[in-house]
């Protein structure tokens, strides 16, 4: 169920996987560039449709749902994140964004990372809300959380562990009806929901910071992973970091106005 | 959202947008190269969308532009402010007969979507030809109270997800003989999401009432009755149908648009096209 907002609207182009579905939002004039916001998988670009709905105001914000996740198509076999960052490269040609800026949340910060590397051309900010630099005990511990299918049982069971998954990561203030405001998202992949999850538990976030001369705000919010994104700072070459510890999963909900202030203090000073 | 039953042959379903007065409708629609046949809208039942005739689309839309809306508040649509009626959502459905350009249109309706086909006839009789009507239940007081108490509320989230399992159950008690877990969960994320605007189209479709409606309508109807939770009340249909009638379909229930698609597109192709 989507809430009418004012300026918020959704639409589809044609990517390399198939349809991507984006979440946008825009203000009749603008002197900034673009925002492109990428979400943690597996959920979608809704959760980024309040931040929008305000961002919008001032310029042209646009949070895709990553290929397979959301209504986006899915691809035919799981890539990594450099092909993620690839279709996200793409749209960028397609929509003729001269220049962007880009924020990612948790495996969205993959990507945003990626497309940045690729594109220095057009990718001119990021910021990342969380930006975890994995030991093997992270990812063999994300593996398990999050890296299988659990497989539909008649009794509906498989319902709770997917619940769970959600719930027992909830932020401050993420209430249950917050929690089911995502879970269909959480849910909508089926057997394809570990795919971009699996790829960035198999990435090397820090060889692609340590690549970027472009600046980049790395917020470490209170989830998961917030120790390994402490890590990150140290790969930064142009780099702040934000330690926001009473923010968790959810502040896109729960702290929209707050994160508007952050994100537009960091891209427009 | 590729992941369908493909079958050899189909047209591929593509989804898009389309501005209605409750905002953005989204739809999914199949098309011919060249079609030779009248357009076909698809309304879904509650609480799910239009994904319930992904499969059927792609057959169907062989010969015909076909359109699946996902009514406001439903799918990726968005939702009115206000309760809305049947006839608020069929208004709606015809911003997007409009968006189409159809002049003319056959309808087919599941359950909800059927009383909302019925309703889109009446608004527009000069434009809609024929209509496939999944169930038209003629209840008595005692069942509507039923419904309206069974389907009509909220299930409220709870820590523990139970209100998951109930929401499942609902749907799987009522599952057709063909259905595997596997294909309710692929329809499950839009039977949950809504929150307190989910019971809505439900309590719409109890509020309008077939035998003071249907007998409206000119063009002619083909009920299809398969043995799903509604079997009973919609074999009441028949006397107050002007210019149609009833196919029994005891073998099949919910999930037959998937598992018998070819032979309910025969069907249908029968009655619109002769």
């Amino acid at each position: 169920m989507v809430d009418r907002r004012q300026r918020v609207r959704r639409t589809y182009v044609q990517g390399r996987f198939g349809q991507m579905h984006l979440w946008t939002a825009k203000p009749e004039t603008t002197n900034h560039p673009a925002l492109l916001c990428f979400h943690v998988s597996p959920l979608s670009g809704h959760s980024f449709a309040d931040f929008i709905e305000q961002m919008g105001e001032d310029r042209l914000c646009i949070a895709p749902d990553t290929p397979g996740y959301g209504y986006s198509d899915e691809p035919d076999a799981p890539p990594d994140i450099s092909g993620y960052a690839a279709a996200m490269s793409d749209l960028l040609d397609d929509l003729e964004i001269e220049q962007a800026d880009v924020i990612g949340y948790a495996t969205g910060s993959f990507l945003a990372a990626e497309l940045a590397r690729q594109r220095p051309d057009k990718i001119r900010r990021s910021v990342l809300f969380s930006a975890p630099v994995f030991d093997e005990a992270d990812r063999a511990m994300l593996r398990d959380r999050f890296g299988d299918v659990i497989e539909p049982k008649s009794d509906g069971s498989h319902l709770i562990p997917l619940w769970h998954q959600v719930f027992d990561g909830r932020g401050p203030n993420q209430t249950v009806e917050l929690c089911m405001f995502v879970y269909p998202d959480h849910i909508r992949a089926g057997d394809k929901k570990p795919w971009a999850p699996t790829a960035a538990f198999n990435c090397h976030l820090e060889k692609i910071l340590e690549q970027l001369d472009q600046p980049v705000l790395v917020v470490n919010i209170k989830t998961e992973i917030h120790k390994p994104s402490t890590r990150a700072v140290q790969y930064l070459k142009r780099g702040k970091v934000v330690d926001l510890t009473d923010w968790g999963h959810g502040f896109l909900q729960t702290r929209t106005a707050d994160t508007v202030s952050l994100v537009r203090e960091f891209l427009d000073t | 959202m590729k992941g369908v039953l493909l079958m050899i042959g189909n047209v591929p379903v593509e989804r898009s947008y389309v501005d209605g007065g409750y905002g953005q409708m989204h739809v999914r629609v199949a098309r011919p190269e060249k079609p030779t046949s009248r357009p076909l809208m698809c309304f879904h039942l509650s609480p799910i969308s239009g994904i319930v005739y992904e499969t059927w689309l792609g057959e169907i839309g062989r010969d015909r532009v076909a359109v699946a809306p996902d009514t406001p508040g439903y799918g990726m649509s968005d939702a009115p402010d206000r309760p809305p009626t049947i006839a608020d959502f069929a208004r709606a459905h015809g911003d997007v007969m409009n968006a189409f350009d159809f002049e003319e249109v056959d309808l087919m309706g599941y359950h909800t979507g059927s009383k909302i086909s019925v309703e889109l006839a009446r608004q527009h009789p000069d434009r809609v030809k024929h209509l496939v009507l999944i169930s038209a239940p003629v209840y008595t007081e005692e069942e509507l109270a039923k419904q309206y108490q069974d389907m009509g509320d909220v299930t409220a989230p709870q820590e523990d997800g139970s209100h998951l399992l109930r929401m499942w159950n609902g749907s799987w008690n009522w599952r057709g003989p063909e259905q595997t877990p596997a294909d309710l969960m692929r329809k499950f994320p839009d039977i949950v999401q809504g929150g307190d605007k989910k019971p809505w189209g439900h309590r719409a479709a109890f509020s309008y009432t077939y035998p003071e409606t249907i007998g409206d309508v000119e063009a002619p109807i083909l009920v299809l009755n398969t043995n799903d939770d509604l079997v009973v009340p919609t074999r009441r249909i028949a006397p107050y149908l002007k210019n149609g009638k009833v196919l029994e379909l005891p073998q099949w229930g919910h999930g037959f648009l998937d598992y018998h698609t070819k032979e309910t597109a025969e069907i249908v192709r029968n009655f619109l096209d002769n």
